[in-house]
């Protein structure tokens, strides 16, 4: 009889016929996969080391270990496990035993102190499932995983928080600040950094076997095998002594820019503190707090990106001033490879190319370009000498990669990390072979006094762009900040050239200068600050003009979603943006990718972009706006619209604006903000005086700002003359009765009474015949559908900020009752919520306790009226009600939880809601046809995955009858079977729509964002757009 | 994304739901402000293209109408005298065109004379199609004639005796300006067949939209 690890695992997890790119049996899978899967370096150090069975990858990215235990082995199971957390690549690892699969997570901290706990102890283990009894389980695993469900349901033990890179990070921080702050004389921050960067590239030699106890005791150096060892010598004049010795020697065999300081001057500046503090890092002491970890840092596994990214991290918030000058937004690792994967597409031949990173801080674009460069090498080299092998490697470094930065410690930590990222393409033998006979590390620091050309510390602006160097690709994450020096190379280099630079934003300048040092064909991708595309001030407006016109934009990430959690320290939402040299044709397109927030991505940093959140834009229509001096708004519609959302939002637009009302001459309404008192410094000539129509004065942040005030919700000021800031609103005209007033929070109530009111709230007046219209516009204004509008064009609301900019609001369509779609009825319509309005105001006057109540029903009511007048369609208002209900309160939020409405997951009612719609729409078209369409839905909780499963049938045939092997699993298993090669690395459960003669399936998360009655609809199109986009065959 | 096959499907949308297209048309224009007899075609589709948007079918339609910008010369700069309404499919992120129609006015006044306009109605019109300014997904295309002086028998003449001199370059078998298959019952709609080298024939939905009378369907041609 067959024991249970006899038989295939695969088979067990449903990945049986799996092959490349979805799954590596082996390291020679990765060799012989084409292209190279990602991270392919990485992935065959995992097969070393962690001697895997299998990896999984989604998305481009790996993302299950495997591994056959050979048997009870609790000690090669540790080890096993300190190997995957140190290396943090793959947020999952399965063991699989005779008997068991342990699921372990590298997304939680070893454990502190104590014994070793035996592996189904261990912190890292999630689940525990048994082969036989758990068979069911094992077969959804990876649906559950691909879905997110499986860390939903597992959340707590997966906190990106407690990854290496994480970990590192704080620790090496806290490392940094302690050796600063460890003696009484003040240490060079620059030798400070160098002493780390030093130290830790020591730790990666001997980690990785590069050097040891012989190489020690060649240099005299007894009894120690590690660094560890000399750092821990009781004796700590010894330590300092065999470290700098140590020093000097790799400094001689190495070469480099690493060891090229002046060390004797440096060593002098070194305490016994410092190499305690040094000992007990490198020993995984958690520096903090003085609790050991279960074991240090692994720097041989340990990605080098992740030491690279670490690193900038380190450097750009090595102190609030310096984070605050630098412009800090810290590229995680992730982030750089998805801007690699697209930079690079339908890019080969990399060999052949130049890259420039012109902020390259610690070098991150440029490790993860060289890993790239050099797996292209290794393959077109498959029988490379070691010597080749070093003279190629070192060519990529020489006359591939190049960096520029203005920070002295950034360039060199470049250095060191590609040092690090070229070691690491060697094995440790080919090193030690060499390590006597020549210096292995190339020079790449320009130096004055010669060395490489790799990395040049300068200003990017001060570089001449007629340089004869051009670049087939600049990549980076230029800083993001508002320049305050107005000599500052970048804003010099702009007013130079009369070029447009909002806010005199550093990274602007970067997006204009990068594209005059390509090749003809060379590519920019740069992450950027949203505001480059998202803002609407007349400046930025200019630049996107200007800017767009001038550079075909080609790809845009919009990683806005992601901002709370992934990149808290970014002032503003992110953009990866690809563009070219050359100006748009006028059929150019974008392709606009807006991934959102879900389980994989807040617990395992994996990206995932649905189909759904994926669009072209035409570069002609945003330029048409912008020509005509129009806001683009198709950058937010596309947000979190659905291409229904488009359609409404395109109605709605052609209505006239608020705006139209005030807008010009002789207009009927106005509009204003409120006064803005004087600050403490603001001295006499920054003050005037005015005089208001009243002593009302109207509180934002009065509790019951919605709908309509009274006048005793007013606070009294003690006179009508106020002291007011000079550059304040004078136009008091907005101060009186009948108005409108609305909150920067996008609160709005009507007065029909004088009423003053500060900055934060605007006022829309007009005359006392007006009355009626202000009352409407006041029901319109609180009504859903303003909200839906706003949220889909607002610059902010949704992405940044929850505030509503004047032009936001002024944008909003209103037509008055003369263009209002509803013909004869709006005048009928104005007076009936004019009714509703006086009913409630005579509400409130008798019953204050109640006045929330009152005027949520009043809104209710008024609501229905006011879809009416838009002439709201009941199926627009679909969209309206789940962009309220769902999509407004899960935009941008900190974190994945339950109280998400897009991360639920979805009801029974709610899909059978969902698929009723989707076959009612779906009949309508059918309607003429000989067919109708019946639909049923497939659950696996379990997996958290759908099917919904349409049969195509005559009129009049009944819908077949199901079996009990009618379930997901079966379903998935067949499709995949049938598809799997034309699926990639994507997920068959990420809205796949599998056409067969008479069934039509769609796959789909069971989470509700995709069980909206939207989403129905949008489903509905998408099946009507693959049938009528189907291409048309040629004559044969 | 879309695995499988997708032909099996077609069937379920008649025509590939180029009726509702045309009933889209059709209706929107018999409540649409009616052009004068000198108004170019540029503005009135423009005006037209946002009545259609406002229209109830085109919300239920799975189709989404292009914001396309009239062309622009590009050595002077100027409005060209010709825009289009093109269909995307909604639910598709591509910006994919499945059907077009081309704008023409007919019997238009210019000078105070009347002109037929039935020459440019084929040969800036019609020809596009068929010189291939569309993708190849387009399966069916649209005419549009804004008959300025409401006389849309007089048109449909014109434009018929234009197509059959231009039958080659048309690449039509028979050049004739035949019944609507779609619409049979209205003589103001109007089909061709072009033989464009693909497996199925490309037909041609002429539409002839009267400027001066909101009327019900004609009779049968």
């Amino acid at each position: 009889m067959a024991t249970a690890t006899q038989k295939d695992w695969k088979k067990e997890f449903g990945i049986g016929g799996w092959a490349a790119p979805a799954f590596f049996g082996s390291r020679q899978d990765v060799d012989a996969a084409v292209p190279p899967p990602p991270q392919a370096h990485a992935l065959r150090r995992a097969f070393d080391r962690l001697k895997l069975t299998g990896v999984v990858c989604f998305d481009n990215a790996p993302t299950v270990y495997f591994r056959e235990a050979q048997g009870p082995d609790a000690a090669a199971e540790q080890e096993l496990l300190r190997l995957f957390w140190n290396q943090g690549l793959v947020p999952i690892l399965v063991v699989i035993t005779g008997t068991e699969v342990r699921i372990h997570s590298s997304l939680t901290l070893p454990e502190r102190g104590g014994p070793s706990p035996t592996p189904d102890r261990s912190n890292s283990l999630v689940r525990t499932l048994n082969r036989v009894a758990d068979a069911s389980e094992i077969r959804q695993f990876i649906l559950s995983v691909q879905s997110g469900e499986f860390f939903r349901a597992n959340s707590k033990s997966f906190d990106p928080k407690q990854r290496v890179d994480r970990e590192l990070l704080r620790n090496l921080r806290a490392t940094r600040e302690q050796l600063a702050g460890g003696t009484e004389r003040a240490i060079d921050p620059l030798v400070l950094d160098a002493f780390l960067c030093r130290l830790v590239f020591t730790c990666y030699l001997f980690d990785r076997n590069i050097i040891d106890q012989e190489y020690l005791e060649d240099i005299g150096i007894r009894d120690a095998e590690h660094l560890r060892d000399i750092l821990g010598r009781k004796s700590r004049t010894e330590a300092k002594n065999q470290l700098y010795k140590l020093f000097g020697q790799l400094g001689h065999d190495l070469n480099g820019n690493l060891f090229s300081d002046d060390l004797g001057e440096e060593a002098q500046q070194i305490t016994a503190k410092h190499l305690d503090t040094m000992n007990a890092f490198f020993r995984g002491t958690d520096v903090r707090h003085g609790q050991q970890s279960l074991w240090p840092y692994d720097f041989g596994v340990i990605p080098i990106e992740t030491i690279s990214a670490i690193y900038e991290h380190f450097l750009k918030t090595a102190g609030e001033g310096a984070k605050k000058t630098a412009g800090a937004f810290y590229t995680p690792r992730f982030l750089a490879e998805m801007l690699l994967d697209i930079s690079l597409e339908e890019r080969p031949n990399l060999l052949a190319k130049r890259f420039l990173d012109p902020a390259c801080g610690s070098g991150i674009f440029l490790v993860a370009l060289f890993n790239r460069l050099a797996e292209e090498w290794s393959r077109k080299n498959p029988k490379a000498g070691y010597d080749d092998r070093i003279s190629g490697l070192t060519r990529i470094l020489r006359t591939n990669l190049f960096g520029i930065d203005s920070n002295r410690t950034a360039c060199r930590i470049a250095a060191f990390s590609l040092y690090l990222a070229f070691l690491d393409q060697l094995s440790p033998p080919d090193i030690r072979r060499v390590l006597k006979k020549i210096k292995i590390l190339p020079p790449l620091v320009a130096e004055e006094t010669g060395g490489g050309e790799t990395i040049r510390c300068a200003d990017f602006f001060e570089l001449p762009e007629e340089d004869a160097t051009r670049y087939d690709l600049v990549v980076g994450n230029p800083p993001w900040k508002s320049e305050t020096d107005t000599k500052s190379p970048a804003v010099v280099w702009c007013a130079e050239r009369g070029l447009p630079h909002p806010d005199r934003q550093a990274a602007t300048a970067f997006a204009w200068k990068a594209p005059r040092h390509l090749t003809d064909d060379g590519r920019v991708c740069f992450v950027l600050p949203h505001g480059i595309l998202f803002n609407h001030g007349p400046t930025a407006l200019d630049l996107q003009q200007r800017w767009l016109s001038a550079h075909q934009v080609e790809v845009v990430l919009n990683l806005a979603d992601f901002q709370r959690f992934l990149f808290e320290e970014a002032e503003n939402p992110a953009l990866v943006i690809r563009f070219i040299r050359q100006p748009p044709d006028s059929t150019a397109t974008v392709r606009y990718l807006n991934p959102k927030t879900d389980w994989n991505v807040t617990q395992a940093e994996m990206v995932s972009i649905y189909p759904e959140d994926q669009t072209q834009i035409r570069l002609s229509e945003v330029l048409s706006d912008l020509k005509a001096g129009d806001v683009p708004l198709v950058w937010k519609e596309r947000y979190w619209g659905t291409p229904r959302d488009w359609k409404l939002l395109d109605r709605l637009r052609l209505f006239p604006k608020l705006a139209d009302i005030f807008g010009h001459d002789g207009a009927r309404w106005v509009v204003g903000q409120g006064f803005q008192k004087p600050g403490a410094s603001d001295g006499p000539s920054d003050r005037k005086e005015i005089e208001l129509p009243t002593r009302n004065l109207m509180e934002a942040r009065f509790k019951h700002f919605r709908l309509f005030l009274l006048e005793e919700d007013c606070d009294k000021l003690p006179s009508t003359r106020i002291t007011v800031r000079s550059r304040s609103n004078t136009n008091t005209e907005v101060f009186r009765g009948p108005h409108v007033l609305i909150t920067d929070g996008f609160k709005s109530a009507f007065a029909a009474f004088d009423a003053a009111f500060r900055q934060s709230v605007r006022g829309i007046g007009g005359p006392k015949a007006d009355t009626k219209l202000l009352v409407f516009l006041s029901a319109y204004l609180n009504s859903p559908l303003a909200s839906y509008y706003l949220f889909h064009t607002s610059a902010n609301i949704g992405v940044e900020r929850a505030k509503a900019e004047s032009g936001d609001v002024t944008r909003l369509p209103f037509p008055l009752p003369g263009d209002a779609p509803c013909g004869k009825r709006a005048d009928e319509l104005v007076s009936r919520v004019n009714e509703l309005y006086h009913e409630a105001a005579r509400k409130v006057n008798r019953d204050t306790a109640d006045r929330a109540g009152i005027i949520k029903t009043s809104i209710g009511t008024m609501t229905e009226l006011v879809f009416d007048y838009f002439d709201i369609d009941p199926i627009e208002r679909i969209l309206i009600e789940d962009t309220i209900n769902v999509l407004m309160r899960s935009a941008r939020r900190r974190k994945a939880s339950e109280r998400i409405p897009t991360l639920q997951a979805s009801t029974k009612p709610a899909r059978e809601q969902y698929t009723r719609l989707l076959c009612e729409t779906l009949n309508q078209w059918a309607n003429g046809s000989a067919y109708r369409v019946a639909g049923r839905v497939l659950t696996s909780p379990e997996s958290g995955l759908g099917v919904v499963v349409l049969d195509k049938l005559k009129k009049g045939e009944a819908a077949p009858s199901h079996s009990d092997s009618d379930g997901v699993i079966p379903v998935l298993e067949r499709l995949e079977r049938v598809y799997r090669k034309d699926l990639g690395t994507l997920s068959m459960v990420r809205n796949v729509k599998v056409f067969e003669p008479k069934v039509l399936y769609l796959t789909k998360p069971l989470s509700q964002r995709f069980w909206t009655r939207t989403a129905a609809l949008n489903d509905a199109d998408s099946i009507a757009a693959a049938v009528l986009g189907r291409p048309t065959k040629e004559r044969v | 994304m879309t695995l499988g096959d997708v032909d099996a499907w077609a069937e379920v949308f008649p025509e590939d739901l180029v009726p509702g297209i045309i009933d889209l048309v059709w209706t929107t224009w018999a409540t649409f402000p009616k052009p004068s007899p000198k108004e170019h075609e540029v503005p009135i589709t423009r005006r037209f293209r946002c009545a259609l948007k406002q229209a109830k079918d085109y919300i239920r339609l799975p189709v989404r109408i292009d914001r396309e910008p009239a062309e622009d010369d590009p050595a002077t700069a100027q409005e060209l005298g010709r825009i289009d309404l093109r269909f995307s499919p909604a639910g598709s992120a591509l910006e994919e065109v499945y059907f077009a129609f081309e704008c023409k006015r007919l019997n238009a006044t210019e000078n105070g004379t009347r002109r037929p306009r039935a020459s440019e109605y084929v040969t800036e019109g019609m020809m596009r199609f068929v010189t291939g300014q569309y993708g190849g997904a387009m399966r069916h295309g649209g005419m549009i004639g804004y008959v300025l002086d409401g006389d849309c028998d007089h048109a449909v003449r014109l434009v018929g005796q234009n197509i059959a001199a231009n039958r080659v370059e048309l690449r039509m078998q028979n050049g004739e300006l035949g019944a609507s298959s779609l619409r049979r019952e209205n003589a103001m709609i109007r089909e061709t067949a072009h033989d464009l080298g693909r497996s199925d024939v490309f037909r041609l939905h002429h539409l002839f939209l009267s400027a001066m009378i909101p009327t019900a369907p004609p009779n049968t041609p």
